[in-house]
């Protein structure tokens, strides 16, 4: 038996919540998750009944911040990741958009990333999968920020203050680029840079300091690839003046050498390094806890809003 | 009395994936004799002209048309359990590719589709192992070299001389994940969703000699992996089907020698008889 399609539409249902503008409807049409990625409130509704984690991504503008992430996500699309495997994910919209500059089908020569505009926070999303997690399942929000807001943040505390994620930060990963390492006249300007911003992060009072920082020497294919002892001793340098100022002041310090997207570098496959960041990310953390991610001044009027201040921010301190 | 029980399944899959020659198998298999099938036509009701233009079109291995937009409706199958006497009537919604392709690029379920899906006990999800989009990195391929002069003119490409993002262009894998999740994320959604994964054309992988399963977690790893993370949401087997049971181009000497039904061919876990497309059908419902 057929039937053709079914008449006019009855009352619409109420759509899932979603990140951003809805697009335009129809009457006979319901909208969808947007798969864009998430604002806080999006991000904070993300909380109601999962355990999550959030990592703050910082850095300068081009250190590799969004290719870090993006780099998960396509990692995520040739396989599990050591143990853990991709569970599902609120903004794979956005993930293929932000790919899209990496992919034959962008007819580029080279692999690139869509850079981060300057502007509100927006969150990144994937949930994994993995032996030890509680229920198996752990949700990994990854903070979306333009390099300029770390730039400003780095040479201002009121800057710096605007950053309401900070005090919600289970892992701080702080990028610094290879690429610039390798340059003896912008190598010492980098690790200034990269010092001066996890330093107004601290003392603004807006990372917290049980917080695990990772500091991260993103491309690192470049020192690699040059093959100069003195990159790598420079480096180890870097890592002593880092642990010296640094050491006592957050819950953990640890240095990692990441390459995303590697030139043919012996031994660097893609997405180097990421999996023990995973690892990292899955099992350890400095603390249980709720979700916050709402500044105060977006806390609005609306039912939804107030729900989620009574039921976050009473207990986002129970640290 | 003869028991009854009605069963509503949504049909799943981008353009091209096998959705309608599925059913015009099934239609032609339910009301033959050919080869052994556990369920079996029981009666016409109503009007079956969409389900007999497809099957007899089928039957004499000729390409099937695809489902436009336009031409959606709803397919309904009132069956016998030849196991359990139990009378079953099946009802699929035909819809086209492009709907779901919709889903992922305009966001939108249609009404109707959310409607039926409210009151669907599962689903099947046709991929096709011979058309479906890889996440092609740029370091992983002989970048232009290979794209040459299929290339795109250059008033299409962006002031960075690249092409713009087109989401119809993102990987299968991703797309097919997000209409799960779409399905997932809906207020009436009752987990476990019993899922019967179709590879479909499986006919073209008989030389690879592996499993569909196998075939899912080589090629559509981020899909398997989320079907393997989420099995409290989606109860799923994976099958290998072959509707036509061959190329109707090549093939047709050896297709048309045999009876329409042998040419059917389903793979899978816990298939006993490999022409036997309803045991999908009883897995579904069991």
């Amino acid at each position: 038996m057929t039937t053709p399609p079914q008449g006019p539409p009855s009352a619409p249902v109420t759509p899932q919540p979603s990140a951003a503008a809805s697009p335009a409807t129809t009457p006979d049409v319901i909208d969808l998750p947007s798969g864009n990625e998430l604002d806080a409130l999006a991000a904070a509704e993300l909380q109601g009944a999962q355990l999550v984690r959030l990592i703050v991504v910082a850095g300068p503008v081009g250190a590799g911040k969004t290719t870090l992430i993006t780099t998960l996500h396509d990692l995520f699309q040739t396989g599990k990741i050591g143990d853990h495997a991709f569970a599902s994910s609120r903004t794979l919209f956005a993930f293929e958009r932000r790919c899209h500059l990496s992919r034959i089908a962008s007819e580029r020569s080279a692999a690139d990333t869509e850079r981060t505009k300057f502007g509100e926070v927006r969150y990144l999303h994937i949930q994994i999968s993995g032996p030890e997690l509680r229920d198996h399942l752990l949700d990994l929000l990854f903070t979306d920020v333009s390099g300029e807001s770390f730039e400003l943040a780095r040479d201002s505390i009121s800057e710096c203050q605007r950053l309401h994620f900070l005090k919600m930060a289970d892992h701080f990963l702080l990028l610094i680029d290879c690429e610039k390492i390798i340059d003896r006249k912008k190598r010492n300007q980098v690790i200034h840079d990269a010092m001066m911003l996890l330093r107004s992060c601290l003392d603004s009072g807006m990372l917290p300091a049980s917080c695990f920082v990772d500091v991260l020497w993103t491309k690192y294919d470049f020192v690699a690839g040059a093959r100069n002892g003195e990159h790598a001793s420079f480096l180890e340098k870097a890592t002593e003046e880092f642990q010296k100022q640094f050491g006592s002041r957050v819950g953990r310090l640890s240095f990692r050498k990441v390459a995303a997207r590697p030139a043919d570098v012996d031994g660097l496959e893609f997405g180097y390094g990421l999996p023990e960041l995973l690892q990292e990310w899955a099992t350890e953390s400095p603390r249980n806890r709720t979700m916050d991610l709402l500044p105060d001044e977006q806390l609005g009027s609306r039912e939804s809003e107030k729900f989620l201040q009574r039921h976050f921010n009473s207990e986002s301190d129970s640290k | 009395m003869t028991e009854s029980v009605s069963n509503q399944f949504v049909m799943i899959g981008l353009p091209a994936t096998g959705k309608t020659s599925f059913l015009a198998a099934l239609w032609y298999l339910v009301q033959h004799g050919e080869v052994e099938h556990r369920l079996t036509l029981e009666r016409m009701d109503g009007d079956s002209k969409h389900l007999n233009q497809i099957s007899n079109l089928w039957a004499g291995c000729e390409v099937v048309p695809r489902t436009s937009t336009s031409g959606e409706r709803t397919v309904s199958m009132v069956l016998n359990d030849t196991s359990t006497k139990k009378t079953i009537t099946l009802t699929f919604p035909d819809l086209s590719g492009e709907s779901f392709m919709s889903q992922w690029v305009d966001r939108h379920f249609t009404t109707s589709y959310n409607e039926f899906l409210k009151e669907s006990f599962g689903g099947v999800l046709f991929i096709s192992p011979l058309n479906y989009q890889k996440p092609a990195r740029i370091p992983s391929a002989s970048l232009l070299k290979e794209i040459g002069e299929t290339g795109k003119p250059n008033d299409e490409r962006d002031g960075e001389g690249s092409i713009p993002w087109d989401p119809t262009q993102a990987p299968t894998q991703v797309q097919l994940v997000e209409l799960l999740q779409f399905i997932a994320g809906r207020e009436y959604f009752k987990p476990p969703f019993r899922l019967a994964l179709v590879i479909s054309a499986w006919d073209q992988l008989k030389g690879e000699k592996v499993s569909p399963q196998k075939w899912l977690s080589d090629e559509m790893p981020f899909l398997s992996q989320f079907l393997e993370s989420n099995r409290r949401l989606f109860d799923f087997n994976v099958y290998g089907v072959s509707a036509q049971g061959g190329d109707y181009n090549k093939d047709v000497d050896e297709l048309t020698g045999m009876s329409a039904s042998e040419r059917i061919l389903i793979e899978g876990d816990g298939v006993k008889n490999s022409h036997d497309l309803t045991e999908l059908l009883t897995w579904l419902m069991r």
